[in-house]
């Protein structure tokens, strides 16, 4: 398990690592205040409105790592790549924690605002089916007894679950539902220039945090494989 | 005073923004701990395995590991 | 080594392309479960069985909202049709007039529409109030209905 690719990996992750957490901690420390405090609130939803500042970077975030995870999943199964596979595995936690999240904040935004916290529309719907999802990939890796094939299974899964992204993504332009369309669209944003610092802050924050934490879990992993090894010597 | 009140008041709408606020802390912090945690069980049961200095063959590799833990 | 790399690839690939049609064939055919809410011109367009539970959604029509103890009677349009709404409850904080609204529950025989619940939908726009008010004062404000139309009938295009 001494493959130079992790080494190269682990070298890039020390030098990254530091300046994300660094940044990511800077981006928290901006962004907290400013979203709870110093940014105005919304001329229909009050100061519900802060919710967004977590809700959307998480939902996003939800997304982005398992976009990651489907990436690292094909290129494991296509090419075998080792570390594609770790980066995979690692984003799974971080992604299923930023998807209930998302789901949960939104409970909170919809009560007050929808008049419920939950419903069964085609976006809430399909972002549960989303935390499912990773569920079901991390069990499927430990499910097997060699861990090569769990891990063979879990990648097949996350590539057949990606289908699930362009129905979230979409799911508010193709069927009527009661959470609203995206802020992004081809118009532009729809959320005013006062409210985007804190978002962009807490998005920003999101993506370094999911920096730090899947570089750990990687190196995490490779210390794994090497104690698996230490004792197969051991053993022998 | 009243500004404080006011800033904890959330316009009423306290009992759903800050709760919102703490999952988020609560979510991304015991994430990160439980992280932290494993990398350093990890290698603890790595370097009494295979304590470093025994093994001259990958001496090189693991002292570059080591500054990996520290960065984090 | 590389060609048994290209097969796995192209293995992928069709097996994505796959699973892609059926998922898209089987949302197609549930189309109808999926969809959340109906308008009142699709409403107007079906015959329903009495007592059926249905969900519609619809903007609050200006003036019409009247309320008598718990009881609140209130107007939804689309624009071209519209519909009679009766509810008894609490309304959520949001529901007001010009504001798009889904409601669940049944026809009356009277064509007055049974609501056992209502909940308020709101568009993607975020903007303080001063910036609301000045929009409103430059007379250049799309109406509360512009934007909420847009966002009650998103999907009017993509259903047949």
């Amino acid at each position: 398990m001494h493959l130079p690719i992790q080494h190269v990996f682990l070298k890039l992750a020390a030098i990254i690592q530091p300046w994300a957490a660094g940044l990511c901690i800077l981006c928290f420390l901006f962004g907290l205040p400013i979203a709870l405090l110093f940014s105005p609130p919304d001329y229909q939803q009050g100061d519900t409105v802060r919710i967004m500042y977590i809700h959307v970077p998480a939902a996003w975030m939800g997304l982005f790592c398992y976009g990651v995870m489907a990436a690292g999943s094909a290129s494991y199964l296509i090419w075998r790549h080792p570390v594609a596979n770790m980066v995979a595995k690692a984003s799974a936690p971080i992604g299923a924690m930023f998807t209930a999240l998302c789901l949960l904040t939104g409970m909170l935004w919809g009560e007050p605002m929808w008049g419920t916290p939950w419903v069964w529309d085609a976006r809430l719907t399909s972002m549960l089916v989303l935390f499912f999802l990773y569920l079901g990939y991390m069990a499927l890796g430990d499910a097997f007894d060699s861990p090569e094939q769990g891990d063979k299974a879990a990648a097949i899964l996350a590539l057949v679950g990606s289908v699930n992204l362009p129905i979230i993504k979409f799911s508010v332009d193709w069927w009527n539902s009661l959470h609203q369309p995206s802020i992004f669209s081809m118009a532009g944003v729809s959320v005013d220039t006062a409210m985007l610092p804190p978002l962009f802050l807490m998005v920003g924050a999101f993506q370094l945090y999911y920096v730090v934490v899947v570089l750990m879990r990687v190196r995490a992993q490779v210390l794994t494989a090497k104690i698996r090894a230490a004792r197969l010597m051991r053993a022998a | 005073m009243t500004s404080l009140d006011t800033v904890l008041d959330m316009g009423g709408y306290a009992a759903f923004v800050w709760p919102a606020y703490a999952l988020a802390i609560v979510g991304l912090g015991a994430l990160f701990i439980l992280t932290t945690r494993s990398v350093k069980t990890q290698q603890a049961e790595l370097d009494r395995l295979r304590p470093p200095r025994s093994e001259p063959t990958s001496g090189a590799s693991e002292a570059a590991d080591n500054t990996t833990g520290s960065g984090a | 080594m590389a060609k048994r790399k290209t097969q796995r690839l192209y293995f992928i690939l069709l097996g994505g392309l796959a699973v892609a049609t059926g998922v898209a064939l089987v949302l197609t055919a549930f189309e109808d479960s999926i969809v959340f809410f109906y308008s009142p011109t699709e409403i107007s367009q079906q015959t329903l069985s009495p007592g059926q539970r249905i969900r519609i959604g619809g903007l609050v029509e200006t003036g019409s909202v009247n309320a008598e103890g718990e009881t609140t009677t209130f107007t939804v349009t689309d624009t071209a049709e519209t519909l009679d709404i009766v509810y008894r409850g609490i309304l959520p904080d949001l529901f007001r007039e010009g504001q798009g609204i889904v409601a669940e529950g049944y026809m009356l025989a009277s064509g007055v529409f049974q609501a056992s619940d209502v909940l308020a939908k709101h568009d993607e726009t975020y903007m303080p109030p001063e910036v609301a008010d000045a929009i409103k004062a430059a007379g250049e404000w799309r109406g509360d209905e512009a934007p909420q139309q847009e966002a009650m009938s998103n999907s009017a295009t993509a259903s047949p």
